[in-house]
C-alpha cells in the first residue's frame, strides 16, 4: 500500500501546491486575503461550501454512527441537510442584502454594526470560538489516531496532528481564502470519489442491499428502528439535530462568509441545491460502510472497526485512497474554520490594512495551536461533538435574524442568546443538566428562543425592513 | 406571481417538516420493511429527495433578487 500512498499523497500536495500558487497574489488587500474578491461561482461555491460541511466527521463519524446507532443516522444529518439547503434560498438573500447595506468583513462585525453595540459581535465570536474548536480539534484528532493505527511504528499519533496544522497553515498563508477554495474543491470531489469506492466494495463484500437488511433483522433488529439499539435517535433528538443543522448558515461563520462572498444570489441557490444532491451521494455509502461494519465488526471500538472497514479490508490502491481522501476531508474542514475564527476577528479590528492583516494571520496561527493542543487530549466521540458544536453555535441565531430583519435591531435580542448560549455552555459543562423532566435541554431552548424572538419581531413589527 | 409560488412551496416545506418529525420520524419497537428496506430509511431517504427537489423548485422561482454586489470593509 506505501508505494500506492506515495503516488497519491504527491498528487494531493501537487495539486495543493498548485491551488496556492494560483492564489497568491503580492498586491493583494486584506479583504482579497480573507473573502478571496468575491468572485467565487456556483460550482466552485458548492464544492468549498460542501467540502466545509462533509468533514472527517462524515468520512470517519458517520460509518460509526450507522454502525452503533442504525438508520436513525440518515434521518440526523441528510433529512436535517435537506432541510438546511432549503433554507439557504432565503438565509442567502436576506443575508446578502444585509451584508451590502452594513458592508461585510465577518458576521460578528456585521452585526457589531447592525446593533451598534460590539457586545453582539463579541457574543458571536465567543460562541464560534467555543463550540469550533473543540470541534476541529477532535477531528484533527480523529484523523491522527487513524493514521497512527494504519502505520503504528511510522510516527506518533501528535506528529500527525503537527503535520496537519502545518500544511493548512502554509497554504491558508500563502493563498488566503481562495487557495481554501481551490483546495476545498479538489478535497470535496476526493472525498466524494473515495467514499463511493469503498462504499461500494463494502456492499458488495456483504451480500448487497437486501442481504445487509435480511442479516442485521436477524442479527441487529434494533439498528433498523428508531431509536435505535441505544436509544440515541429519539425524536426529540432528531428534531434538535435538524433545528441545529438548518441554522448552520446562520451561526458558524466559515458557512456565513462563502454564501455572502459567492459572485450572485443565482450561484448561492444553484450551489443550494448541488448541496443537497452532495449530501445524499455522500451519506449513502457511509451507511453502506456502517452496515458492513455492523455485520463484521459489531463490537470492535471505533478505531479498529475504520481502520479494519477503510484499510485492512480494502485492496492496496483503495485503501491508500482512503487514507489520502480521509487526511483531505479533515484538512478542507479545519481549515475552514480556523480561517473563519480568523475572520471574525479580522471583522472586529479596526485600524490600518496592514496591522489587521498581521493581527488576523497571527489569530490564525494563534487558533492553530489552541486547537492542536485541545486535539491532545480530547474524546473520541466524532459524530456527537460535532452536533455539540452545531447546537452551541446555533443559540446565537437570533442575533443574526435581528440583524437581517431590522436596521436598528432590539438589542434584547443579544441578552436572549446570551442567555440561551451560556446556559447550554454550563449544560455541557455539567453544571446543568441535560434534561428537564422528559425534555432535552437543547429543545426547550429552541422553543423558549423562538418564542421569544417572535415575540420581539411581532412587537417591533413597523420597525422591520 | 412567483411570490405566490415561492409561499406555496415554503408552506410545503414547513407541512414536510411537521410530518417528519411528529409521524414519520417517531420511535417504534418493530423493524417495518418495505420493499426489503427499513420502513424509516425508505422513508428518510424519500423526504431528502422530496427537499433536494423543492429546493431545486424554489431556486427557479425564488422572487427576490440581489440589486448590486456587496460591499466590503
Amino acid at each position: 500500500m506505501n508505494n500506492w500512498l506515495l503516488v497519491f499523497f504527491l498528487l494531493f500536495f501537487g495539486l495543493l501546491i498548485y491551488a496556492s500558487i494560483k492564489s497568491y497574489s503580492k498586491n493583494r488587500t486584506s479583504d482579497d486575503f480573507i473573502l478571496g474578491g468575491s468572485s467565487i461561482g456556483s460550482i466552485l461555491g458548492f464544492l468549498t461550501f460542501a467540502a466545509a460541511l462533509f468533514s472527517a466527521f462524515t468520512f470517519m463519524g458517520m460509518p460509526d454512527f450507522f454502525r452503533v446507532h442504525g438508520i436513525g443516522a440518515w434521518v440526523f444529518l441528510a433529512v436535517s441537510d435537506g432541510f438546511m439547503v432549503f433554507f439557504i434560498l432565503w438565509f442567502g438573500y436576506k443575508l446578502r442584502q444585509t451584508a451590502k447595506r452594513l458592508g461585510y468583513s465577518g458576521i460578528s462585525g456585521m452585526v457589531s454594526k447592525s446593533y451598534g453595540s460590539p457586545a453582539a459581535g463579541y457574543l458571536l465570536f465567543l460562541s464560534s470560538f467555543i463550540f469550533l474548536v473543540p470541534y476541529v480539534s477532535i477531528q484533527i484528532r480523529g484523523i491522527s489516531i487513524f493514521l497512527d493505527a494504519s502505520f503504528p511504528d511510522l510516527i506518533p499519533f501528535w506528529a500527525w496532528s503537527v503535520g496537519i496544522v502545518i500544511i493548512m497553515l502554509i497554504y491558508a498563508q500563502i493563498g488566503g481564502l481562495k487557495a481554501i477554495v481551490y483546495s476545498d474543491a479538489i478535497q470535496a470531489l476526493l472525498l466524494l470519489v473515495v467514499i463511493w469506492i469503498i462504499g461500494y466494495a463494502c456492499l458488495k463484500m456483504s451480500g448487497g442491499l437486501s442481504q445487509i437488511f435480511e442479516n442485521l433483522a436477524v442479527t441487529q433488529p434494533q439498528l433498523l428502528e428508531l431509536p435505535g439499539p441505544k436509544g440515541l435517535f429519539t425524536w426529540q433528538f432528531l428534531l434538535a439535530s435538524a433545528i441545529s443543522i438548518v441554522l448552520i448558515p446562520v451561526s458558524q461563520p466559515q458557512f456565513t462568509t462563502r454564501l455572502v462572498v459567492m459572485k450572485d444570489l443565482k450561484s448561492v441557490h444553484k450551489m443550494a441545491y448541488a448541496v443537497g444532491i452532495f449530501a445524499i451521494l455522500v451519506i449513502l455509502p457511509t451507511a453502506f460502510i456502517g452496515f458492513y461494519g455492523a455485520i463484521k465488526y459489531p463490537e470492535a471500538n471505533t478505531s479498529d472497526f475504520l481502520s479494519s472497514a477503510l484499510l485492512s479490508d480494502q485492496a492496496a490502491p483503495v485503501a491508500a485512497l482512503a487514507v489520502v481522501g480521509l487526511f483531505a476531508a479533515c484538512l478542507s474542514t479545519t481549515n475552514a474554520q480556523i480561517f473563519a475564527l480568523g475572520t471574525e476577528i479580522r471583522s472586529l479590528l479596526s485600524g490600518s490594512d496592514n496591522v489587521v492583516m498581521l493581527k488576523t494571520r497571527l489569530a490564525i496561527l494563534f487558533f492553530t495551536v489552541v486547537v492542536l493542543v485541545f486535539s491532545t487530549f480530547m474524546g473520541n466521540e466524532l459524530a456527537l461533538l460535532a452536533k455539540v458544536s452545531f447546537t452551541g453555535t446555533s443559540m446565537i441565531s437570533p442575533i443574526v435574524f435581528g440583524s437581517l430583519r431590522y436596521r436598528k435591531p432590539p438589542i434584547l435580542l443579544v441578552y436572549l442568546s446570551a442567555v440561551a448560549f451560556l446556559t447550554f455552555l454550563l449544560a455541557m459543562l455539567g453544571v446543568l443538566p441535560n434534561t428537564v423532566g422528559t425534555w432535552q435541554l437543547d429543545i426547550l431552548l429552541y422553543a423558549f428562543l423562538a418564542f421569544t424572538t417572535l415575540l420581539i419581531f411581532v412587537i417591533n413589527k413597523k420597525d422591520a425592513n | 406571481m412567483n411570490k405566490k409560488y415561492w409561499h406555496i412551496l415554503v408552506g410545503i416545506v414547513g407541512v414536510l417538516a411537521i410530518f417528519s418529525y411528529a409521524l414519520f420520524f417517531t420511535e417504534v419497537t418493530t423493524f417495518q420493511p418495505i420493499a426489503g428496506m427499513p420502513a424509516k430509511l425508505l422513508l428518510g431517504i424519500i423526504v431528502t429527495v422530496l427537499l433536494v427537489l423543492l429546493t431545486y423548485l424554489g431556486q427557479r422561482i425564488f422572487p427576490y433578487h440581489d440589486t448590486n454586489k456587496t460591499t466590503h470593509e
